[in-house]
């Protein structure tokens, strides 16, 4: 009871505080480094289409990872599997959220087929990340011209993710079908404990399990390239497609390597 | 087919044999070319010198003998300062970035022409060698690295195996970014590629001779690349104002260090030695429509080269200030680019963020400046004096790292007949295989390469764009508005035989306009050269 309680009330919290203050770190590194040398690749979306044409590539790419379906169809069907399961569970959560607001603030305002639907979005997303993490985690195991670049922490990245979502999927089959004990367990964190926490989440093994290590791969993830969604902003829109006019940079800098040691990048002339 | 798999932990190893040798029944097959030229890379021949253990071929040319420890602790500090912003705030966030987030997916691999060509030897994945500078990234210079070893970094070890090894390897990429157009994450294995050749050349002193000593080094020194001088190259354009004369009875002048115009025209100089009709082309266009120009006499500012950036970032700087110092002098209004991809990004888009804020000038291509002139209808132009089968290639520097792809087809399309697209084209094109340099860079056994492998795809699209008219005793055209690109099909056609067995020639645009000029006699000799 003790330990889930703690799992349930507190590590929530704290995983989800790591995660921010660890993203945060990481996102400010990259702003912070100098404006580096246009090295843009076109067609670069808003030079045809402004803003619009912009986001639109841009969803397109997060929400079917487009590039992957049209050159590595193969690899798709694994990669979708997790990538759109995660997507599925992103809806779920929020789903949780507004069914917890609703019942901290007006309940039995939402209907009952509300709970069909945060049934059906967490079961699919389970069922789809547990599917792909598995097969993407076989075939970097057995392909050989993938464990080339495969360092133990990547099979260890695969497997985390895996066994989360595996025991999520079967607290859902074995415990709570209709995941009604998700949506309290969110409505309290969110009241921070106005309204109890569901009985089993702080006194079923498997459930107590679960959101373990859950919040510890929400801890975890930071810490590991599975950041790439930050990552990859600045990858696509300050590198891809920056082709800001009229900026120069900063040629104060000092340089120490060996061809110029001493010199000002401004100073390089022969 | 031998798919031997090479693990980043056998660059480390010694070995007197190539980890990967090219076998001609592994590479790409390529269509309507039933004989070709055997394999020979002589690789008795360099054994005794230069490590040859990677796939057999020398790009560089590292010596065998080094001194380790030295060899190591130099490499090691040149990996600090890659990821330093005092030394590297050029590209400092994409490397960051780039090392940090690729998800090993291999979608890029398949973009690859030279993995594709090669027979998918994966020595040649865009990430394998960008694998190899992750892996040293975290294991020297991050806490989990040295925390956790290589259960975070995976396995590498760094040793003068490796160095030299990857070195060549460094120079196994023509840096085309064709595998950034489809990576998923954004990643740019292209540019760990650039930033390996820095590392070697900045920190090590490791470069192609080509690339540096008689590349950058000579051009900043005496004016051009090329060893041309100042003095030789005035020379030069006296013989083609006569030239002009002599091919089409016109009086047409080159204008030389003229003060005040609207455009500085600034070419490769390769183009005044190996096709002159090019320049040639220019001054008659510049000349019909009225234009304001002038060149450069000085030195730097008569070659667009700028080899810095393919290899060397302090290299790519000198040039640049010294080229933007001259346009400033002659105070001109644009500083327009000849017919040369790398050139065209150098001054076009990377150039900008080095050059001080009140020494900027406007940089355009010209094919931007031909596309204007003839959209504006000063020119009169007939495309039947152009009735014969022409197909484009895309620089990657002017169509998918530069952004221009419009302006060569409209153009094409008022001067020729029969423009047929090479497929895939404009943004996914494939690299004429001498990217980055490769072109230029003839030595040791590297140009046997650059034609069976890097060169590959290109042949087999130049021979599928014309397959219909394979069989017609008709002169067929590859248009390549880049000099490099130009050198590197002319090579090709050579090497193929391209010219004797299906009367395939190449050239670049301004040729093609100034011969479908009505008035003027045909511009265009169709003689492979």
């Amino acid at each position: 009871m003790l330990i889930g309680l703690l799992v349930a009330k507190y590590f929530s919290y704290l995983a989800v505080v790591i995660f921010a203050i660890v993203s945060i770190i990481k996102v400010s590194r990259y702003a912070s480094m100098p404006l580096h040398l246009r090295w843009e690749l076109y067609p670069v979306p808003h030079e045809e289409g402004g803003l619009p044409k912009e986001l639109k590539e841009m969803f397109t790419e997060m929400l079917t990872m487009k590039r992957i379906f049209e050159n590595r169809r193969g690899l798709w069907y694994f990669a979708y599997a997790y990538h759109g399961g995660i997507y599925l569970i992103l809806l779920w959560a929020v789903l949780l959220l507004i069914g917890g607001v609703s019942d901290l603030l007006a309940p039995g305002a939402l209907p009952g087929g509300y709970q069909y639907l945060i049934a059906v979005v967490g079961g699919l997303g389970m069922i789809s990340i547990t599917v792909g993490t598995l097969a993407l985690l076989i075939q970097r195991l057995t392909d050989e011209e993938y464990k080339v670049y495969n360092a133990p922490v990547d099979y260890l990245n695969l497997l985390f993710a895996f066994i989360v979502a595996l025991t999520g999927l079967l607290s859902w089959i074995l415990v709570d079908p209709m995941l009604i004990s998700p949506r309290e367990y969110i409505a309290s964190l969110i009241s921070f404990g106005a309204s109890n926490l569901p009985a089993v989440v702080v006194s079923n093994p498997l459930v107590i399990l679960h959101l373990a290590l859950l919040e510890l791969f929400i801890a975890y993830v930071p810490f590991t390239r599975m950041l790439h969604f930050f990552g990859k902003y600045f990858m696509y829109h300050k590198i891809m497609w920056d082709t800001q006019p009229g900026l120069t940079g900063d040629i104060d800098y000092e340089i120490s390597w060996e061809q110029e040691k001493g010199k000002k990048w401004r100073d390089l002339y022969e | 087919m031998n798919r031997k798999v090479v693990r980043i932990t056998d660059l480390s190893k010694p070995s007197d044999e190539p980890l990967v040798r090219i076998a001609q029944e592994d590479l790409m097959p390529v269509p309507h070319l039933e004989e070709e030229p055997e394999l020979n890379p002589n690789i008795e021949k360099y054994k005794e010198n230069y490590d040859v253990t990677l796939d057999g071929y020398l790009a560089i040319g590292v010596p065998k003998e080094v001194e380790e420890k030295a060899l190591v602790e130099r490499f090691l500090n040149g990996l600090r300062k890659l990821f330093s912003k005092n030394d590297n705030w050029t590209f400092l966030q994409p490397l960051a970035l780039y090392t940090d987030y690729c998800a090993k997916c291999r979608t890029c691999v398949d973009a690859c022409p030279i993995y594709i060509s090669s027979g998918r030897k994966n020595i040649y994945e865009p990430p394998f060698r960008a694998e190899i500078l992750r892996r040293l990234y975290r294991k020297y210079l991050t806490s989990s690295g040295k925390t956790f070893g290589s259960f975070v970094t995976g396995e590498v070890e760094l040793n003068a195996n490796l160095i030299r090894r990857l070195a060549e390897l460094s120079y196994r990429c023509t840096i085309c970014r064709r595998c950034a157009q489809i990576c998923p994450m954004g990643v740019d294995n292209g540019l760990i590629t650039h930033e390996l050749r820095k590392l070697f050349s900045q920190e090590l002193g490791i470069h192609p001779k080509e690339l540096h000593d008689k590349g950058t080094v000579q051009q900043l020194k005496v004016g051009s690349s090329t060893g041309m001088n100042p003095d030789a190259f005035k020379g030069l354009v006296s013989f083609m104002e006569e030239d002009i004369k002599d091919r089409i009875g016109l009086d047409v002048k080159m204008p030389l260090d003229e003060k005040g115009v609207d455009y500085l025209v600034i070419h490769n100089a390769g183009e005044f030695l190996s096709w002159p009709e090019n320049p040639e082309a220019f001054a008659v266009i510049f000349e019909r429509a009225g234009v304001s120009w002038t060149l450069s006499s000085e030195q730097v500012g008569y070659d667009a080269v700028n080899y810095g950036v393919w290899y060397n970032d302090l290299q790519l700087t000198k040039l640049i200030n010294r080229t933007f110092e001259i346009a400033n002098k002659l105070d001109v209004k644009e500083i327009i680019i000849g017919e040369c991809g790398h050139a065209t990004k150098a001054y076009y888009v990377v150039a900008e963020r080095i050059v001080p804020s009140d020494k900027k000038i406007p940089v355009k291509s010209c094919l931007q400046i031909f596309d204007e002139i003839i959209n504006s209808g000063k020119l009169d132009l007939d495309p039947s004096r152009n009735d014969f089968p022409i197909t484009l290639h895309d620089p990657c520097n002017m169509v998918r790292l530069s952004g221009i792809v419009e302006p060569q087809r409209r153009i094409l399309r008022k001067c020729t007949k029969d423009f047929r697209e090479m497929n895939p084209n404009k943004e996914m094109n494939y690299c004429c295989g001498g990217g980055s340099g490769f072109a230029i860079m003839p030595s040791y056994n590297f140009n046997e390469w650059k034609m069976k492998v890097s060169g590959r795809m290109k042949v087999k699209q130049i021979l599928s764009a014309f397959s219909d008219v394979l069989d017609r005793d008709v002169v067929k055209y590859v248009c390549a508005p880049c000099s490099n690109c130009k050198g590197q099909i002319r090579d090709l056609i050579r090497y193929y035989d391209l010219w004797k067995k299906y009367k395939i020639t190449y050239g670049g645009l301004a040729e093609l306009i100034v011969n479908a000029m009505p008035d003027i006699p045909g511009f265009l000799e169709f003689e492979f050269h």
